[in-house]
């Protein structure tokens, strides 16, 4: 009979069980049928490799405990925390676990998929709860045995470890209310594009909204703004300053603004050579949502401001 | 590919860079700086990429990924450093760092909290634009006002069809935390084998650091601070320990480190070669191994400075051909600066060279104070307003920095002291001291300063948390004496308390 410790057991076992750990998570958090095939097996290779090394990692710490006695509590845990993931999955309403019992919606292979998932995951879970268990017992332990000798050092360490404590108090307790209502409080994005960032970034909103849409059209385009073609659009640079918002501005005395009436004689925006290192676009969005967008183009030391509706897309698109 | 990919697959070929040095150094430091390394190598291989407008695209990123992998992984083989890692020893770090790199970067995907300022979006732009246009004088102009290493890292994003790196920020975050935490427990080590207290500091440390406002905002904000403060604590901690313990390794990983530093900002070169002249004055090695050590970083940043020179000919915002030219010759003085230990009078040099350094910035302050006394004065005061009130979002950090550097004056000196006692108001000194070349420093918490002030917190930290070992330890040890000597019984000896 393979014994416990050998090396083909753990490597056969650490390898089933990352295959059906990495598949339960790429299922169960990572939106396994929402993403492309290569997204897929990309997700499946990163984490099963990552919980066929944790499980080696595991397995090498269970035969350096008791092994047979190790499992017998390995096999109790999982199967009671799996039944109760399952059972807690049932109470507030999971749609995985949901649709993984008897009765629910998916497809006879995704079913067999999250079944398969389910019980690694549950598995898995357990044993990680098992071996903090562990874990805790041993440091328990080890701390009993060291209590004296800590006791010394802690009483020698304590203005230091005070001071410390004051400082994670008061930045925890006084400081982080405050900070919430700071503009600049994280907030979570719905997607990670960035025109979602530069919408919900409170610099660059409503004042100045750089790059929208061109850079997406024209990758390559570099953005500069102007302090001038600023204030045409009815953005008041000083302002913008106090509130840091303009530190990107260029000043130079050779830009020169030119009146709508005059975009006749600009190349069609398709036309555009990028990549040249003269050729600049800024978007600035002046007031609300509500008022009309203008794109500000500089080509060599001249700007335009173009109408949002005229840019390939837009209503007036040529 | 995804960035989830890419990034992981950077920490992966830092990882195989760090199991080089298994056998010298904790493998804790090298699995938590292992994003640190390979971000550096991947700078590198980008910045070889543009500059001899190779395609930037997803092959060539999966090619990095691949070779960095396979040539890393021959030589650890070559080494048998895999053997050192086996079940029964010292797998777990590894294991460990590996599931929490995983588990930031799914975190980061499932919560994108990245917040942005024109400064980002510059730095997103810029990057996107590089990796279409390569390396030509007008990215350059930009890149040397700006660094290089974030608007890389962010031109990966066109290759990898997203719009930009939000899970760059959170790894970044997460390697200061873990990596100061590690150099802190390492600093403590020396004075004593007790690893619980060590441990404890070291935690309370990293949570000082990590409840301040402004390190959480700044682990989500795209922008290069928090890149250098994680650079700066393992470039200077490295370099400390390096030097303390004699050994080459941590001296190695340090420069690493150094360069990623150094491509990360336009200043950040003449911080790293303050701190390096402060290395060198330590006198430690002799400058054979000095100079194999340093070369491969003066030849880096050097070719990079040279590169940057010759594109942006008349010069840009920041460097010019004659600061390039003066950059390059202070790093020239610094090489030479490694024989100096070799003579009497030399030695001498360097003993006073931790003065020289802080007193000749603090005169050039003084004449800086004379010359333009009204935006001087506002610069410091707005850089004390931010670090001490609301405006700077720090919290109550600097309050505990204050108070524990006044408690840290009487303790016991530290070997090689100099690198944190010199290197820290130096960088304070110069921070100030740039105020002189632009508008003065302002109270809000966007200022440069006070960012810059985010590179130097960890470094402080991990000083005064290592600064009072040596005294604690020292009195335990007495106190274990007195009871050895009125005590008949048999008991256990300092060494045994203090394993």
């Amino acid at each position: 009979m393979l014994k416990f410790n050998s090396r083909l057991w753990r490597v056969a076992g650490s390898l089933l069980l990352g295959v059906s750990w990495g598949l339960a998570f790429v299922a169960r958090f990572m939106g396994f049928y929402d993403v492309s095939r290569l997204q897929k097996l990309e997700m499946f290779v990163v984490w099963g490799v990552l919980f066929g090394l944790l499980w080696y990692g595991l397995f090498g710490w269970v035969y350096q405990q008791r092994a047979a006695y190790a499992v017998r509590g390995l096999l109790l845990v999982a199967g009671c925390s799996g039944l109760a993931l399952v059972w807690a999955g049932y109470l507030l309403n999971d749609p995985f676990v949901l649709e993984s019992l008897p009765g629910g919606s998916p497809s006879a292979a995704s079913s067999i998929l999250r079944g398969l998932g389910m019980l690694a995951y549950s598995i898995s879970l357990s044993s990680v709860v098992w071996l903090l268990l562990g874990s805790l017992r041993l440091g328990y332990r080890t701390l009993q045995a060291t209590q004296l000798r800590l006791g010394e050092l802690m009483r020698l360490a304590f203005p230091y470890l005070a001071i410390c404590t004051a400082v994670i108090l008061i930045n925890l307790v006084l400081y982080r209310p405050a900070e919430q209502r700071d503009n600049y409080q994280l907030r979570r994005l719905a997607n990670n594009t960035l025109e979602e960032l530069i919408r919900r970034s409170p610099d660059t909103t409503p004042q100045l909204r750089v790059y929208l849409a061109y850079e997406e059209l024209y990758p390559g385009a570099t953005l500069v703004a102007s302090q001038e073609g600023m204030a045409a659009a009815g953005l008041d640079p000083a302002e913008l300053a106090t509130k840091g918002s303009a530190r990107e501005v260029v000043l130079s005395a050779e830009q020169f603004v030119f009146p709508a009436s005059d975009l006749a004689n600009l190349p069609a925006s398709r036309e555009i050579q990028l990549g040249e290192h003269d050729q600049r676009f800024i978007f600035i969005q002046p007031g609300e949502p509500s008022v009309d967008q203008v794109f500000l183009i500089q080509i060599g030391q001249r700007f335009y401001f173009v109408p949002r509706a005229d840019l390939p897309g837009g209503e007036n698109a040529p | 590919m995804s960035q989830i990919g890419l990034l992981f697959g950077i920490y992966i070929v830092g990882l195989l860079f760090g199991m080089l040095f298994v056998q010298r150094i904790a493998a804790a430091y090298l699995v938590s700086a292992a994003f640190l390394f390979g971000a550096v190598f991947f700078t590198l291989y980008s910045l070889l990429l543009l500059a001899f407008r190779l395609p930037y695209t997803m092959t060539a990123l999966i090619l990095f990924v691949a070779a960095g992998i396979l040539i890393l992984g021959l030589l650890n083989l070559i080494r048998g450093t895999f053997r050192e890692i086996t079940m029964e020893n010292n797998i777990y770090p590894w294991l460990l760092g590996l599931a929490a790199c995983v588990a930031v970067l799914i975190f980061a995907r499932n919560n994108n909290l990245s917040i942005a300022t024109s400064d980002s979006f510059a730095y997103i732009l810029n990057g996107r634009t590089l990796a279409i246009n390569g390396l030509n004088p007008q990215s350059a102009g930009w890149l040397s006002s700006f660094g290089v290493m974030l608007p890389v890292l962010q031109a990966s994003s066109i290759a990898l069809d997203e719009s930009y790196l939000y899970a760059l920020s959170p790894l970044l975050g997460i390697t200061l935390l873990a990596t100061s935490g590690v150099l802190i427990y390492q600093g403590a080590q020396q004075y004593t084998a007790q690893r619980y207290l060590a441990r404890l500091i070291a935690v309370v440390s990293v949570l000082v650091l990590g409840s301040s406002n402004f390190v959480i905002f700044h682990t989500f904000y795209v922008h290069t601070n928090i890149l250098e403060a994680a650079f700066l604590v393992n470039a200077v901690g490295g370099a400390w320990l390096g030097l303390a313990q004699k050994k080459r390794s941590w001296l190695a990983l340090s420069l690493v480190a150094w360069m990623g530093f150094s491509l990360g900002r336009p200043e950040a070169p003449l911080v790293a070669l303050l701190f390096l002249m402060l290395m060198i004055s330590c006198n430690v090695f002799p400058w054979r191994i000095f100079l194999a050590l340093f070369l491969p970083y003066l030849i880096v940043v050097s070719l990079w400075l040279v590169l940057l020179g010759y594109l942006i000919g008349s010069g840009s915002t920041f460097l010019t051909p004659m600061r390039i030219a003066l950059f390059l010759l202070a790093y020239l003085g610094a090489a030479v600066m490694v024989l100096l230990g070799e003579v009497r009078w030399g030695q001498r040099l360097l003993s006073w060279y931790p003065w020289l350094l802080v007193g000749g910035l603090a005169f050039s302050l003084v004449l800086m104070f004379v010359t333009r006394p009204a935006h001087m004065l506002e610069s410091s005061v707005s850089l004390l307003t931010n670090l001490f009130t609301l405006s700077g979002r720090w919290g109550a950090i600097w309050y505990g920095i204050a108070i524990l550097s006044l408690l840290a004056l009487r303790q016991r000196k530290l070997p090689n002291e100099r690198i944190f006692a010199a290197g820290i108001p130096a960088f304070i000194l110069l921070v100030l001291g740039l105020s002189y070349l632009r508008i003065p420093y302002h109270a809000n918490w966007w200022d440069s300063a006070n960012r810059m002030m985010l590179h130097v917190l960890p470094v402080w930290l991990v000083y005064l948390a290592v600064k009072f070992y040596p005294r604690w330890v020292e009195r335990v040890q007495a106190a274990i004496r007195r009871v050895d000597r009125f005590n008949s019984k048999a008991g256990p000896g300092p060494d045994q308390v203090l394993d």
